[in-house]
């Protein structure tokens, strides 16, 4: 019975062990080399999005600056609707004060809804135009 | 003479478990914490509260132990299948589970190091409750 309680517990403390030890292994990274000037951007300050309306070029790839300004984990994620059933692009989540630049793909003209993953209280939507 | 959990929690084990259970706890209500959003803080405030309850040296919560480990496990677990569910899937959420899982293993062990098989502990509380409200007569050795 002893060797038993104290495996498990060994068990249990590698395990929390080797999570923390995988911490920062997502930091995010500064804005990519070459942004078009002509971005779409997204802030997220107070849980939540400003702007909540974006306009996005339909039918080809483009970038979208995420600026975190707070202390808080936030990404930009695009659904095809409200349901969020069906991503279409999911951003790394970054904790801020910090930009990201996102690549996204191509968006075929219409109504995108987003949101951030982590709090789902945060939320927009993309129009492709 | 069987010893009462009381004194069973009061050895070396028992003592580094219960710091362990502790810790784990709180480490995992500090992620919480720093999460924002009003779901991440009130989990956040129950490992808090539930932290204090593994520990605290009041007569209810030393004679309850084995329903707050009880209620801590399935508060992690519940934790971790919502997370399952609906995500989000990132560093620290991995971080933040594992160290629920952890939680859940180590509670596992204090229980059975000092209530013993859970089925039998439950199985008696609740024919003590049973006792207590009239159902039926109060069985050997109830606490």
């Amino acid at each position: 019975m002893k060797r038993i309680v104290a495996t498990l517990a060994l068990a249990a403390v590698a395990l929390a062990s080797a999570a923390c030890g995988a911490s920062a292994a997502s930091q995010p990274s500064g804005p990519a080399a070459s942004v078009d000037p002509n971005a779409p951007a997204v802030s997220a300050k107070n849980l939540a999005f400003t702007p909540t309306e974006v306009k996005v070029p339909a039918g080809k790839a483009f970038q979208l600056v995420f600026n975190n300004e707070e202390g808080l984990p936030h990404n930009v994620a695009i659904y095809t609707d409200a349901s969020a059933s069906t991503k279409l692009f999911g951003g790394d989540i970054v904790t801020g004060p910090t930009t990201k630049v996102y690549d996204v793909p191509a968006l075929q003209a219409g109504t995108y809804f987003f949101r951030c993953d982590v709090h789902p209280d945060m939320k927009g939507a993309i129009q492709a135009q | 003479m069987q010893p009462s959990t009381a004194d069973r929690e009061l050895t070396v084990a028992g003592v580094a478990l219960r710091f362990l259970a502790v810790a784990l706890t709180l480490g995992t209500a500090y992620i919480h914490s720093t999460l924002g959003g009003l779901l991440f803080t009130l989990n956040a405030t129950g490992y808090l509260v539930a932290a204090v309850a593994l520990v605290v040296p009041i007569a209810l919560a030393i004679r309850f132990r084995w329903f707050i480990r009880l209620g801590l496990m399935g508060y992690a677990l519940t934790a971790i299948v919502m997370w399952a569910i609906q995500g989000p899937y990132y560093t620290t959420a991995y971080i933040a589970k594992a160290i629920e899982v952890s939680l859940i293993i180590v509670l596992f062990v204090d229980f059975l190091r000092a209530d013993g098989n859970p089925v039998r502990v439950v199985k008696s509380e609740l024919a003590l409750l049973a006792s207590k409200v009239g159902l039926r007569p109060a069985p050997a050795g109830a606490r």
